[in-house]
């Protein structure tokens, strides 16, 4: 099993980057707000702590939550890491543009949640993103967020019928009636959707949880397909969102083998989106 | 003023409001990067005593009459204060009688009235060679010792220094040590903000 709380970091090494760069902007701009207040040779000092114990690069802005908020813990106590926080969360309040409320972590996460929505909504053909979910709720709250082009063809695969708004449901099960024409059925009905599609518009496909195929045994064939897939997504006007419970990926070989099938990964919880850059 | 988990209030981060919410006697190191808006800050701090009725000695490298303008400027009654015997001003080298003896013990010993029943309010900076290792040694050591001293005395004591006078290359670690020997910490920056917040 795929270890949730590693993931950024797998994700890292396998040279993604996070493309959902507003909440990290608000936040290190409200750290560099509430860090001058310490004055310019105290807040000099910290960067250079930082850096030192993280080996961050030059350009570290304070972009990340809980290195700042263990910094804070570190040079003074929890108390104080906790006020000092608390003041970033007021200058984050004063740039954001929306009501929030809770943790910083939940206004980060908001803002994360709406550069998500507002990332799928415009998406242009080509991209072949891999969603890793945990949250069923997240999942298909964000997958809604996805399926909102009524005038082009859009379908999903689910393992329950799902009803959205000018979206054509297949069930796995139906699809995996037959495991020897399975994958190849999979390919034929990507097909004729994306042969519906008269506009210039791009074909929306998602399939809620393809940890399904690995399921019914065919991880083999289905870690072929997505390959066979990625190739033939990057010539058709089609974008196509593969969502897996990341519970249920076997193992890291496993995953890496699907990541290299996936420019773009997605994540529920926190709501991030990562490219991959090398 | 921002409630934590557990209930008990943290104090506010803005060092006026945090002074205006003191509500114990307390020994506060302030790292000054702007003079002018840590005078103000001092100022409040003595004034927020003298205006109950306690005792506010200002002890720092300054002459006495440019301060006392300040201090007027500042909406401080002098004359009033100074009549009822409740303010008194310094300049540092005031307090060197006894160069031999521990700059903190010096220090109380020249301007701490003896007949004092009111609680005293002390802005004030110990002078120490601060630029150099030794030095910063044995200001630490002072300050330690003066935090343990702080149990009996009768009010609150706040000690000022410029961050740019610490010694460079370990800065932030004296800082840490600075503030473990005390209270509560503000710091002012040159843009005129600061941050202040209790250390348990």
């Amino acid at each position: 099993m795929v270890y949730k709380k590693n993931i950024q970091t797998l994700l890292t090494k396998e040279g993604y980057e996070s493309c959902l760069n507003n909440a990290a902007t608000v936040f290190g701009q409200s750290s560099d707000v509430v860090f001058s207040k310490f004055g310019d040779k105290i807040k000099e000092d910290i960067i250079a702590y930082i850096r030192s114990i993280t080996k961050l690069p030059s350009k570290y802005d304070f972009s990340y939550y809980s290195i700042t908020k263990n910094t804070f813990s570190d040079l003074f106590d929890q108390d104080a890491s906790e006020i000092i926080m608390e003041s970033i969360k007021k200058e984050m309040l004063n740039q954001i543009d929306f009501d929030a409320n809770g943790s910083i972590e939940e206004i980060l996460d908001e803002i994360q949640r709406k550069d998500l929505t507002k990332y799928l909504k415009n998406l242009s053909g080509h991209k072949h993103v891999m969603f890793l979910w945990s949250n069923k709720d997240l999942r298909d709250k964000i997958m809604g967020k996805f399926f909102v082009q009524p005038d082009v063809p859009q379908a999903m695969i689910s393992s329950d019928k799902i009803k959205l708004p000018a979206v054509e449901n297949v069930l796995y099960s139906d699809l995996l009636k037959n495991k020897k024409t399975a994958i190849q059925q999979e390919l034929q009905m990507i097909n004729q959707i994306h042969q519906k599609n008269q506009t210039v518009l791009t074909t929306r496909l998602a399939g809620i949880d393809c940890t399904q195929w690995f399921k019914h045994g065919l991880s083999q064939e289905f870690l072929a397909f997505e390959k066979q897939a990625d190739s033939y997504f990057k010539k058709e006007n089609i974008s196509c969102i593969c969502g897996y419970n990341i519970n249920e990926i076997p193992d890291d070989k496993t995953l890496k083998t699907l990541l290299k099938s996936h420019e773009f990964v997605m994540l529920d919880n926190p709501h991030s989106l990562f490219k991959r850059e090398i | 003023m921002i409630q934590n988990k557990d209930s008990s209030l943290l104090t506010e981060a803005n060092p006026i409001p945090f002074l205006d919410n003191m509500k114990k006697e307390k020994h506060i190191i302030m790292f000054d990067e702007n003079p002018e808006y840590s005078k103000k800050i001092q100022f409040h701090f003595l004034k927020n005593g003298l205006e109950k009725g306690e005792r506010g000695i200002y002890v720092m490298p300054e002459d006495e009459d440019i301060i006392e303008k300040e201090m007027k400027g500042y909406g401080i009654d002098v004359e009033k204060y100074k009549t009822e015997n409740l303010l008194d001003i310094y300049h540092t080298t005031h307090t060197s009688q006894y160069p031999q003896e521990d700059p903190f013990d010096n220090l109380l010993k020249i301007i701490l009235p003896s007949d004092s029943i009111k609680p005293c309010r002390i802005v004030g900076m110990l002078d120490f060679d601060k630029k150099t290792r030794n030095g910063m040694e044995t200001f630490l050591r002072s300050e330690k010792k003066s935090h343990v001293n702080f149990e009996n005395f009768d009010g609150s004591w706040m000690c000022t220094y410029s961050s740019s006078d610490i010694e460079p290359e370990n800065r932030l670690n004296w800082v840490k040590e600075l503030i473990k020997s005390h209270d509560s910490v503000i710091f002012t920056s040159s843009k005129g903000k600061g941050i202040a917040f209790d250390i348990k």
